[in-house]
């Protein structure tokens, strides 16, 4: 089923610009005709309000510009923003390497950076915030800006490389991206622990991140009527059996083995970890309704209970990162889950200071506000997105208010 | 006496009379920081308690057409927190306050004065009363004694263990700051370890008050290491040294930190203080590793392996805190150490992709011939980030000339290898030529709108980081030693 905002129409042209200099000329092309450029992404089409218009017509696009250049000696990588996590994946392989960012094969590394997509592995290696190193992108005037660069430390100038993550896209044309990266772990060791409730975990983080027993991913699903801890080592073979010990010796000691009876093993490979990862939240790409939740990391657990309570979430799927304060939660909703899920979806956020954010939702669903609450930066966020689209051809109204929506 | 200009009386009102600085003598101290070959005479300095207070002062300045000037412990090493052409300094070291150590979302509440080692000194004390696990704030600059966390935010400053650590961004989970028109501005600004949205608390780090004043932040707290092994490895050549960093990390190790001497700078702090170092070695590569104690035991051995596959003489790996400590001491004297041989020194502070390293190292000591000038180099090799310090007088105005030349050409060569002209100090008014080598047009416009959305009338620290039509800061060379330095306002 489509998403119900997909706002690429079915007959719609969409361009395609496969290098910087056509992305300057598609850019100066709409700045010249006062023409909207969409791009809401392959994976992410629901998030945020439907394109304002300037007029009647939008250009849809697409970067497809995927050059990979492996610096190897240097674990850096720069890659085209059309470049899918598969191509990478493929392209740093041949050199021991990877991006530890958790993506679906198909999803490009623009769409990644822009929608901040991450995964179990950011509690061992970050998100693309922590990574990144030099974007660059096309601004709202057809300028080329290129910020940051090749070295891990680089304080010349504005962090705009870090500024565009998230930004769905509002900011800018991202054409090259440079990251780090990581040697590819010689061994995998992951464990599935049962929970009996979600709210185990909120005192755990804190006391877990500091002992031996410091996982390299980690999250929480809802499955088989229960909810499972899954947490993953990377290493050689010798230290991820150091520390899957120190978590059993330390699981005995919070009585959490006693307990559940319920610890399950596995070790390979690092293609072992990607495939279980991207089980874990394959039913994300199928949901019509996808809900994302942002609480303090100490709420996560306590949120979860409360909402799967309230939401009688049984036939829904639920994902979170309890390190971080992220929920996730969707499926094949019906309309009182929709429902009870935007009520309390929003007053869990709004009590606990964080943000909720529809990803997907029916389209009776609409008028539900795709963020809330609204967050306090965003005033500053407008101004700053006007200095560098000041056309406002780049998702216009995707999230930060447009004076001429009349929003806040 | 009374006060020269009506803006003192202002601030007066504001704060109080004993947290406003006026009569000459008392602002000498600021016409630097520490750089100190920038110097410019600020109008007064302030020292609120308070973001309304900061507010009410920015306001007074900007009203006043004054630059307003953020500055911390003045610690600085670009010359971002000097007042030129009329500015006024807003002080924030009295704003000292911890709100909120929040242990069970690994977070802390601070106002930007708080200094940078009392912060982790609280937590650890919060930690101790409640039994919990020890955590700390991880960003360790060399000055993290007296610098603030505003500062080093506003600096996004580095220090040794950004290799496995991060920088200070990756620390900041939350900002408030005053902008230039009073309006106190917040990102998302509670513990949260997420968002959706442009990341706002990454473009205020490194902004150095260009943007606005930091007030209070949102601190990322993170596990303190407690097992922790130093390596230490001499070696014939530095090529040998740099090939061990290299091969470590693609072992997959990640150390907390790489640092390395080269063979000049060995000899100094030899010299100096009489560590037992070969003088006449090559290298000297230290590596700190922390973890399990049974993972980071095997990886010294690894390592080891590495470095006498790559020819190193002596070879030590140590977990003894005082034999770690007094290995560490003289690459934190090293600095130190240089005023035994040298009136003055000025050092550099590019970042170049690791593997260029070598070639680096032997290109700036070219360069050094070139110029007549000396030059030693200690360096984060893990990161790339190297500090050349060039030793000159400066009462000679020749050898002062040839130094600010010398580090122009060896920022353009670092630029030429795909690098960096500041990895972690800052542009400052220091680096601020070289940003339109750096940086194209475009780019540079892009900054200067970005920074025109926060500060549209240009009173928030213009002139530094982002070159300004209207304000220009020209570095002139001190008179006489006695005799303070100046700038040239255009």
């Amino acid at each position: 089923m489509p998403a119900a905002s997909d706002p690429i129409p079915p007959d719609a042209e969409v361009a395609a610009p496969d290098s910087p200099e056509a992305a300057i000329d598609l850019v100066r092309t709409c700045m010249a005709d006062c023409t909207p450029l969409i791009d809401y992404g392959d994976f992410h089409s629901g998030l945020g309000h439907p394109p304002a218009s300037a007029g009647e017509s939008t250009r849809h696009y697409r970067y497809r510009g995927r050059g990979i250049e492996c610096f190897e000696r240097d674990f850096v990588v720069r890659i085209g923003a059309g470049a899918t996590m598969a191509d990478i994946r493929t392209a740093l392989g041949t050199h021991g390497q990877f991006v530890p960012l958790d993506g679906d094969d198909e999803l490009t590394l623009g769409e990644l950076v822009l929608h901040d997509v991450w995964g179990p592995m950011r509690i061992g290696f970050g998100a693309a915030r922590d990574l990144l190193l030099g974007v660059r992108f096309i601004d709202g005037q057809g300028g080329d800006v290129r910020a940051g660069g090749r070295t891990v430390k680089n304080v010349a100038g504005y962090d705009l490389s870090r500024f565009i993550v998230g930004s769905l896209g509002e900011m800018g044309l991202p054409c090259e991206l440079t990251l780090r990266t990581s040697a590819e772990p010689a061994h995998v060791r992951m464990l599935d622990l049962a929970l009996p409730v979600s709210s185990s975990v909120d005192g755990l983080m804190p006391e877990l991140l500091a002992t031996d027993a410091a996982p390299a991913a980690m999250a929480l699903e809802r499955g088989e009527g229960t909810w499972r801890l899954k947490l993953t080592y990377f290493g050689e073979e010798g230290e991820t059996r150091h520390q899957v010990t120190a978590l059993e010796k330390w699981l005995q000691q919070k009585g959490l083995i006693g307990q559940t009876a319920d610890l399950v093993r596995h070790e390979g490979g690092f293609d072992e970890y990607r495939q279980c990862a991207a089980a874990g939240r394959a039913w994300q790409r199928e949901a019509t309704t996808l809900l994302k939740l942002i609480v303090p990391p100490a709420l996560t657990g306590q949120t979860l209970d409360e909402l799967y309570r309230r939401v009688e979430g049984a036939g829904l799927h639920w994902l979170a990162y309890p390190a971080h304060g992220t929920i996730w939660v969707g499926g094949s909703a019906n309309g009182e889950q929709v429902h009870a899920l935007e009520a309390h979806g929003s007053g869990a956020a709004i009590a606990a200071v964080g943000m909720k954010a529809w990803y997907r939702r029916p389209e009776y669903a609409r008028k539900m506000p795709p963020f809330a609450p609204p967050q306090p930066d965003w005033p500053l966020l407008a101004r700053i997105k006007h200095a560098l689209d000041p056309h406002h051809l780049f998702n216009p109204g995707r999230m930060l208010p447009l004076k001429e929506r009349g929003d806040g | 006496m009374d006060p020269p200009h009506p803006i003192i009386e202002q601030l007066c009102g504001i704060v109080g009379d004993d947290n406003v600085l006026w009569q000459r003598d008392e602002l000498v101290v600021y016409e630097c920081d520490g750089f100190p070959v920038a110097r410019g005479m600020p109008m007064a300095v302030v020292f609120p308690t308070e973001t309304h207070q900061v507010a009410a002062c920015a306001h007074r300045i900007s009203n006043h057409g004054l630059q307003i000037i953020a500055r911390g412990s003045g610690t600085g090493l670009a010359g971002g927190g000097v007042a030129f052409d009329r500015g006024v300094i807003v002080c924030t070291s009295r704003m000292r306050r911890i709100e909120k150590i929040d242990l069970a979302n690994r977070a802390a509440c601070v106002q930007a004065g708080v200094c940078n080692t009392a912060l982790s000194e609280a937590v650890a004390a919060e930690a101790e009363r409640l039994a919990t696990a020890a955590y700390y704030f991880a960003p360790d600059p060399s000055s993290q004694r007296a610098s603030t966390i505003g500062g080093n935010a506003a600096t996004n400053a580095g220090g040794i263990s950004t290799l496995k650590r991060g920088v200070t961004v990756s620390h900041i989970l939350g900002i408030e700051a005053v902008l230039a028109d009073e309006t106190i501005t917040r990102t998302r600004f509670e513990p949260l370890h997420d968002s959706i949205g442009p990341d706002l608390p990454a473009l205020w780090c490194g902004s150095e008050g260009t943007l606005g004043i930091i007030t209070r932040l949102w601190c990322r707290l993170v596990p303190r290491p407690v097992n922790l092994r130093t390596l230490y490895a001499v070696f014939n050549s530095l090529r040998d040294a740099c090939e061990v960093v290299s091969d470590t990390i693609a072992a997959g190790i990640v150390p907390a930190s790489m640092e390395m001497m080269d063979q000049r700078m060995i000899e100094v702090v030899e010299d100096a203080f009489g560590f037992g170092f070969p003088a006449e070695a090559g290298a000297l590569l230290l590596i700190e590793l922390d973890g399990p104690e049974a993972i980071i035991d095997a990886q010294l051995e690894r390592i080891a392996a590495i470095a006498r596959g790559h020819g190193a003489g002596e070879i030590e790996q140590c977990a003894d805190p005082a034999r770690r400590a007094q290995l560490w001491s003289a690459r934190k004297r090293a600095f130190g150490a240089i005023g035994r041989i040298s009136h003055s020194y000025c050092t550099q502070d590019a970042c170049i992709p690791r593997s260029m390293l070598p070639d680096a190292i032997e290109r700036i000591g070219q360069i050094g011939r070139e110029f007549g000038l000396t030059i030693t180099n200690v360096f984060h090799a893990g990161d790339g980030n190297v500090h050349p310090i060039l030793l000159f007088d400066d009462a000679d105005p020749v050898q002062v000339q040839n130094v600010l030349r010398a580090g122009e050409a060896i920022l353009r060569y670092c630029i030429s290898i795909g690098g960096t002209i500041t990895g972690e100090h800052g542009v400052g008014v220091e680096k601020i030529d070289m940003m339109p080598e750096m940086f194209n047009a475009d780019t540079l416009d892009a900054f200067t709108r970005v920074r025109k959305a926060f500060d549209p009338a240009g009173s928030a620290n213009e002139g530094k980081l982002v070159p300004s039509d209207r304000l220009r800061i020209e570095l002139l060379k001190p008179a006489a030693p006695k005799s303070p330095g100046g700038a040239m306002v255009y």
